[in-house]
């Protein structure tokens, strides 16, 4: 028999069963849905949750490195008052 | 290899940056100095042409000009390889040492507008920089256009130089 945290299980239900919720997971593609019959099956999107964390990475390097950079320069400035 | 000189660490993730909703990036910072001189680094040209491009992004700052007043423009120009990349618009808000907002009109109707708050506390200052976009398509694509692939050890030997 497998056991699930219940607590958890029920959240991660009550969030994909309201639509409105749903709907905004869809929207950003990270989960997709597909009604059969009665039941709707979601799955985790194109855009899972690690692409998502790598892709704010790439972008958050440049601006790491650029205020490195700054911090040189207002320390100079530190230094010159 | 060289022996007995192994750089320390640099702290991680001092840089925080957030899609904070579908059409705005916020970029976070706590920068080690006083609220004026984190302000007069964006503000004056011979101090922002030392650090808004550093040398491992690859661009070289061919001119800096700028006018940081309400209603003021500015205009930066950049080699990258054989190519010219020019930026430009306007400074719709200037509160001395305290808050900045500029255009990016190079990208017509879908440049952002950047929103920078300088706020000190303790004698240090947190810097917030947000990039509100007139659409979620236009906020991916400046997104795309702002993250640098394949860089991992130019960052690295930065980083090295930086704690050394």
């Amino acid at each position: 028999m497998v056991s699930y945290t219940q607590a958890r299980l029920d959240d991660t239900f009550a969030a994909l069963s309201d639509v409105t919720r749903r709907g905004v997971l869809e929207q950003a593609g990270l989960v997709t849905t597909e009604k059969v019959r009665r039941v709707r099956n979601c799955r985790l999107g194109p855009r899972r949750l690690a692409a998502e964390a790598a892709w704010l990475e790439r972008y958050r390097r440049p601006w790491d490195a650029r205020f490195d950079a700054l911090e040189q320069v207002v320390e100079e400035l530190k230094c010159k008052e | 290899m060289v022996a007995g000189r192994m750089p320390e660490p640099a702290p991680m993730n001092r840089t925080s940056v957030e899609r904070a909703t579908d059409r705005e990036i916020v970029v976070t910072r706590t920068i080690h100095a006083l609220a004026r001189l984190v302000f007069d680094a964006f503000t004056r040209p011979e101090l922002f042409r030392q650090w808004w491009v550093p040398k491992s992004l690859g661009l070289t700052l061919l001119s800096c000009e700028m006018d940081a007043r309400t209603g003021g423009k500015y205009r930066l120009v950049f080699r990258h390889g054989d190519s010219k990349m020019e930026f430009y618009g306007t400074y719709t808000e200037v509160v001395l040492h305290s808050r900045l907002t500029w255009t990016n009109e190079e990208s017509g109707e879908s440049g952002a507008v950047t929103t920078v708050t300088f706020e000190e506390e303790s004698g240090k200052t947190l810097l917030v920089l947000r990039d509100r976009y007139a659409s979620r398509e236009a906020a991916d694509a400046g997104m795309a256009s702002g993250a640098y692939d394949g860089m991992p050890e130019t960052f690295d030997q930065l980083d090295g130089l930086l704690v050394s």
